[in-house]
């Protein structure tokens, strides 16, 4: 029987968390979920080293002027996936921020960033020095476009393989 | 002062009696010399050896002690309930809940004791019909018109890991359709938790309720379980899924509290839930049911050869018996003959090679295990969850998939590449135990993409508009006809695909004017659009046509409010202001 954990896809609004699930997966429920109750849900597969594991994603919908990260949704999570648009730079700070809270919500989770939107290199605004602050708060970096597809499973094996590798925690009340 | 004074001129006594000491109690002196030291060393050892004696012995003699410790037990419990609430509710939780319900049913014997009165008074042809039933199952009238009066079925059940939303186990009544086990739970526990946070209070999502569907929710310490249930099922039954949600609590609790992700620790959770699954089955007869019969024929057949040749205490022979009726519970095992021989007891058997090891079954179904030897012969089992599971293991559901058993026929539904439900269609039929496949409820994974791409391709297109101008002009309208022929293809793959779309319309007017004139404006071109589309066949139903007003993403940041921004979008993005675009809503159409 396959393994299954739960991951949560967190970043500031329009980072593209929603385009990379469906890249990567398929819901059965709506995206005005997002809007409403502020997650939506997706499963699927991945193989890692001969281990199956089903990963649960929840799909949070992103802070804003309007709306604020439910951050409870967090508990229970296996591994994190912080997604930022490399084509403004200020999603970094909003980036770090939520992984902040999460950590303060569910502990230190295995997690992997996503630096969406690399089919913009023209528009792109992270440098090294910001990739390297990423690096410092313990975080894998990897790159992805949910538009070409390019490094999308990469990063979601990346999060697998980093989930598998820890012990999952147990969950905190 | 209590001394005699020694009398004057004789012998001092007081020197003699010094001189006599050690001689006359000598050994005595040394003796309490040495208790003082053990006193002083050892005390609350001695104490602790003694202590439980004593306190048999104090309880034989009267309640003196009990009265002297009650209230330090008490302040001790105060004490730890104020600091730690969490963990005694847990600890007690198991037991409040048989006496509670020990309370609830007397209330509810009581009222139906004044139903029956009132009942009683009334007269009709069904209540003779029910009447009679009561005489016949001595069932008190009252009873038997509740049952009769409410109809209901439970559909699906799941068993839910409080902490991760994750689906431990999932059970379906036959024949019917279902989604994603994994999604729905989780998203049953972000509701949970999004009305928790909400609205800031302890309570906790309970009930609720879709047409005709009820969704029950119950709450142990480390699981919820989750009932659909069809109709109006009786307050009884939420008792019943207490009852089993506190059960799986004491057969799983460690399980649970350790859960990191792997569910095979809850395999046999299964049976448990099984009792809280109310089906009506018809009986129709089909070439898998004859199969299902020949198994059951061949069961009872080694149930009867089931032979005790045991002269060992009635205690003993209750534990083998419950080690046999463990494994006759258990699917895919078979026991055909239980002896004893030189002392030992030797269970034998058959045993599919995915029934459960029959070691655990018995170490997980019977307190204190007896040593038997165990000798099972690997058989093919055609036991309904037996087949099940082969399917799954042959075929690999991807994980939109969901597998189940019916009749024989193995039904598959949600969503899969094509290539897989085409081996599926071929490797099902060939598996022991299937006598066919259902795939209607399948959807191709390709044909959702192509849905997919059609509707992006429709997002691709944008009308443009001269300034102020509501209508299109005719080399623009032109172009109405390419979008109504895109819109068509959305439906019929969206059809295709099982899925349903819906296409809004969306205006945009450029920075010129005020901006009330410009949402109108908008929306104006929007339902412009709207009704050519219209004209061309596209189903009004599935538009929706709106104004958005200015189209911000062309406006670049820096730009000033007001008429200063007529300048602010330039060269091509200039005439894209003044356009509408089209986005695709595609969901799943709904099965019911
Ligand atoms: N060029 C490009 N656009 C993207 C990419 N990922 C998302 N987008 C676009 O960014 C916008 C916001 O995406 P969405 O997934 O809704 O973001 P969310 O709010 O984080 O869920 C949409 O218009 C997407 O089409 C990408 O990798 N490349
Ligand atoms: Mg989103």
């Amino acid at each position: 029987m396959a393994e299954k954990r739960k991951v949560c896809v967190l970043g500031a609004t329009g980072v593209g968390k929603t385009s990379l699930v469906a890249r990567f997966a398929r819901s059965i429920f709506s995206e005005s979920y997002l809007t409403t109750i502020g997650v939506t849900i997706e499963t699927r597969r991945v193989r890692c080293d001969d281990r199956e594991l089903d990963l649960i994603l929840w799909d949070l919908s992103g802070e804003d002027e309007f709306q604020d990260v439910q951050i409870s949704y967090v508990r229970g999570s296996a591994g994190l996936l912080l997604v930022i648009d490399g084509t403004r730079r200020f999603t970094v700070e909003t980036g770090l921020r939520l992984h902040a809270a999460a950590r303060a919500t569910a502990g230190e989770l295995p997690s992997v960033v996503a630096l969406n939107k690399a089919d913009l290199t023209a528009a792109w605004e992270i440098d090294e020095a910001a990739e390297a602050r990423l690096r410092r708060a313990g975080l894998l970096v990897t790159r992805t476009s949910a538009k070409t597809g390019a490094g999308v499973e990469g990063a979601f094996s990346a999060l697998a393989r980093a989930m598998l590798g820890s012990d999952a925690p147990l969950w905190r009340g | 002062m209590g001394q005699p004074r020694p009398r004057r001129g004789a012998p001092s006594p007081v020197r003699t009696l010094e001189d006599l000491r050690p001689l006359l109690v000598g050994p005595e002196q040394r003796r309490i010399r040495r208790i003082e030291e053990r006193l002083d060393q050892s005390m609350a050892e001695m104490v602790a050896g003694a202590l439980p004696e004593a306190v048999i012995e104090s309880r034989k003699k009267g309640e003196a002690l009990s009265w002297a410790l009650e209230p330090l037990i008490t302040d001790a419990i105060h004490e730890r309930v104020r600091r730690d609430p969490g963990s005694f509710a847990d600890a007690i939780s198991p037991a409040m809940g048989p006496a509670i319900r020990r309370a609830v049913a007397c209330a509810l014997r009581a009222m139906i004791q004044r139903l029956n009165e009132a009942l009683a008074l009334g007269l009709s042809w069904e209540s003779l019909r029910w009447r009679l039933e009561a005489r016949r199952t001595g069932r008190s009238f009252a009873e038997v018109v509740l049952l009769r009066s409410m109809v209901y079925r439970t559909e699906q059940l799941f068993l839910v890991h409080r902490g991760t939303g994750i689906a431990l186990e999932h059970v379906t009544s036959e024949d019917i359709p279902y989604r994603d086990p994994d999604q729905v739970s989780a998203m049953l526990t972000a509701i949970d938790a999004f009305a928790h946070d909400a609205f800031r209070t302890d309570a906790r999502l309970e009930r609720f309720r879709v047409g005709d569907l009820t969704g029950w929710v119950e709450h142990g310490p480390s699981a919820l379980l989750v009932a659909i249930v069809r109709g109006v099922a009786p307050p009884a039954y939420g008792s019943v899924l207490g009852e089993t949600l506190e059960r799986v609590h004491l057969v799983y609790g460690g399980e649970l509290a350790g859960f990191r992700g792997d569910r095979t620790p809850f395999s046999g959770a299964r049976e448990l839930l099984s009792r809280c699954l109310q089906q009506q089955r018809r009986s129709a007869p089909g070439r898998g049911r004859a199969a299902l019969a020949a198994a059951a024929v061949l069961a009872a057949l080694a149930a009867t050869a089931l032979v005790f040749w045991m002269r060992a205490s009635w205690e003993d022979e209750r534990r083998f018996a419950g080690c046999v009726e463990a494994l006759r519970r258990e699917p895919g095992l078979l026991v055909t003959a239980a002896e004893r021989r030189d002392g030992q007891v030797v269970l034998t058997g058959v045993r599919d090679p995915l029934a459960a090891d029959p070691r655990a079954v018995i170490e997980r179904g019977v307190p204190a295990p007896p040593a038997v030897t165990l000798r099972f012969e690997p058989f093919y089992s055609l036991h309904p969850q037996i087949v099940e599971r082969r399917a799954a293991r042959a075929l690999e559901p991807p994980p939109g998939v969901s597998l189940s058993l019916r009749d024989g026929v193995l039904v598959a539904s949600g969503v899969a590449p094509e290539r897989w439900i085409e081996r599926a269609r071929w490797s099902a039929a060939v598996l022991p135990g299937v006598s066919g496949f259902d795939g209607e409820r399948l959807q191709a994974q390709e044909s959702i993409d192509r849905a997919r791409a059609a509707a992006s391709s429709l997002e691709g297109v944008e009308l443009l508009f001269r300034r102020g101008a509501a209508r299109l002009s005719s080399e623009q309208r032109a172009r109405v006809d390419e979008v109504a022929a895109a819109a068509d293809r959305l439906f019929a793959l969206a059809r295709e695909a099982g899925m349903t779309a819906e296409i809004r319309v969306i205006g945009y007017a450029d920075p010129v004017g005020s901006e009330a004139s410009n949402r109108a404006l908008s929306l104006a071109r929007a339902e412009h659009v709207a009704a050519e589309l219209g004209a061309r066949g596209v189903p009004a139903d599935r538009l929706r046509a709106s104004g958005a007003g200015l189209r911000r993403e062309l406006l670049s940041p820096s730009c000033p409010g007001g008429a200063a921004r007529t300048g602010c979008i330039a060269g091509a993005d200039e005439r894209r202001a003044r356009s509408v675009i089209f986005l695709v809503d595609l969901r799943a159409a709904s099965k019911e």
